[in-house]
């Protein structure tokens, strides 16, 4: 087991996309979480690592940390036409009362 | 004369896509790309690049792939919405039928004993483990306000035929009140077959109840797998399942 930090900056990421980075690898990593308001510290504990490859998982995990920031954007930037989509959808079906709408 | 405009006036304008609902992922091929209603693609890594940076071009392969698959548009095109709107209420369409299987354990008792069977087997003399009447239905009156036009009520155990008189309750108390629904009702008892006999033949072909059974292999392995008392629960299902054949064909009923 090998123990490594990384920060990310507040202002570019948010909690909730290093925890999904950090649930996803969590059979071959654990974290510890901590904020000062602008940084967020990260202490990575490597669960079965063999030097080299903590290093990779290591980098493996910020890669990581990226796509979900993406993902958090693409989720806020289509979350009004995703609701638009679903109320298109179920406008016509009988399943929502007109008077709920 | 009025005239069409030249095709650059139907080209989309450079950088003006928008994303649409989508997930991704990563896999060993490219970039997993899967769009509201599970429709999915798979690009290079250099491409996904160009879709996150938004650097789309107006037009290329990649844009036409992403357009189809509608995970980008245009603002202002509605037809991507409407063709996911359409794609997601037929995905979905089984939820406003509601659920249309409505499955009555009549009895938790069982005379075999079957290593990986899920229910809490009790032994034939413990009839506390039957289902009551009362139950029953109220059982019904839930499957009935289902406003699905087809309603299968299946009897499971234990072994149901234990309690075969209130399935003979149910069935009838069922076709009752169809009278009134009107929905194309159907029912079946999953069953060892071990307690079959005429009168349970005849109530089936004369309420159209089918009957469910399986195997579990050859004798040895189905024996192993079934104890029941006698340990000849292969042979009393092929005995009473010829039965079943011999009298759907004399009463001309499914069975």
């Amino acid at each position: 087991m090998s123990e490594h930090e990384i920060t990310f900056e507040a202002a570019h990421y948010s909690a909730d996309a290093i925890q999904r980075a950090v649930y996803k690898l969590s059979d071959r990593l654990s974290c510890d979480l901590a904020s000062d308001g602008t940084l967020y510290r990260c202490t990575l504990r490597t669960l079965n690592d063999t030097g080299a490859d903590a290093g990779l998982l290591v980098e493996h995990f910020r890669n990581e940390v990226l796509d979900e920031t993406l993902r958090e954007r693409v989720r806020e930037e289509t979350r009004e036409v995703r609701n638009l989509i679903l109320a298109l959808a179920f406008s016509n079906t009988g399943l929502v009362d007109p008077a709920d709408a | 004369m009025a005239r069409f405009l030249e095709a650059e006036a139907f080209a989309p304008t450079r950088g003006e896509w928008q994303f649409l609902p989508f997930r991704f992922h990563r896999v060993e091929a490219g970039v997993l790309i899967t769009n509201m209603v599970g429709e999915h693609l798979i690009v290079s890594e250099e491409d996904f690049r160009t879709v996150s940076d938004d650097v789309l071009p107006a037009d290329s392969p990649l844009v036409r792939r992403l357009r189809s698959k509608q995970i980008i548009r245009q603002p202002g095109d509605k037809a991507p919405l409407d063709l996911l709107a359409l794609k997601t209420r037929t995905r979905y369409r089984r939820l406003s039928e509601s659920t249309g299987l409505h499955i009555f354990v009549v009895s938790l008792r069982c005379e075999h004993s079957c290593p990986y069977c899920q229910v809490s087997r009790q032994s034939t003399d413990k009839a506390r483990f039957d289902m009551s009447r009362a139950t029953a239905e109220r059982g019904l009156e839930l499957a009935f306000r289902s406003p699905s036009r087809l309603l299968k009520i299946e009897f499971q155990g234990g072994e149901p035929l234990l309690n075969f008189d209130l399935i003979e309750t149910i069935v009838l108390e069922a076709e009752r009140r169809n009278a009134q629904h009107h929905k194309d009702l159907s029912f079946v008892i999953a069953t060892n077959l071990a307690l079959l006999d005429d009168r349970v033949l005849d109530f089936c072909a004369s309420h159209n109840v089918y009957i469910s059974t399986s195997l579990d292999g050859p004798a040895d392995l189905h024996n192993k797998n079934r104890p029941r008392p006698g340990r000849d629960s292969w042979d009393a299902r092929l005995r009473a399942s010829a039965a079943c054949v011999r009298s759907s064909e004399r009463t001309e009923s499914p069975l």
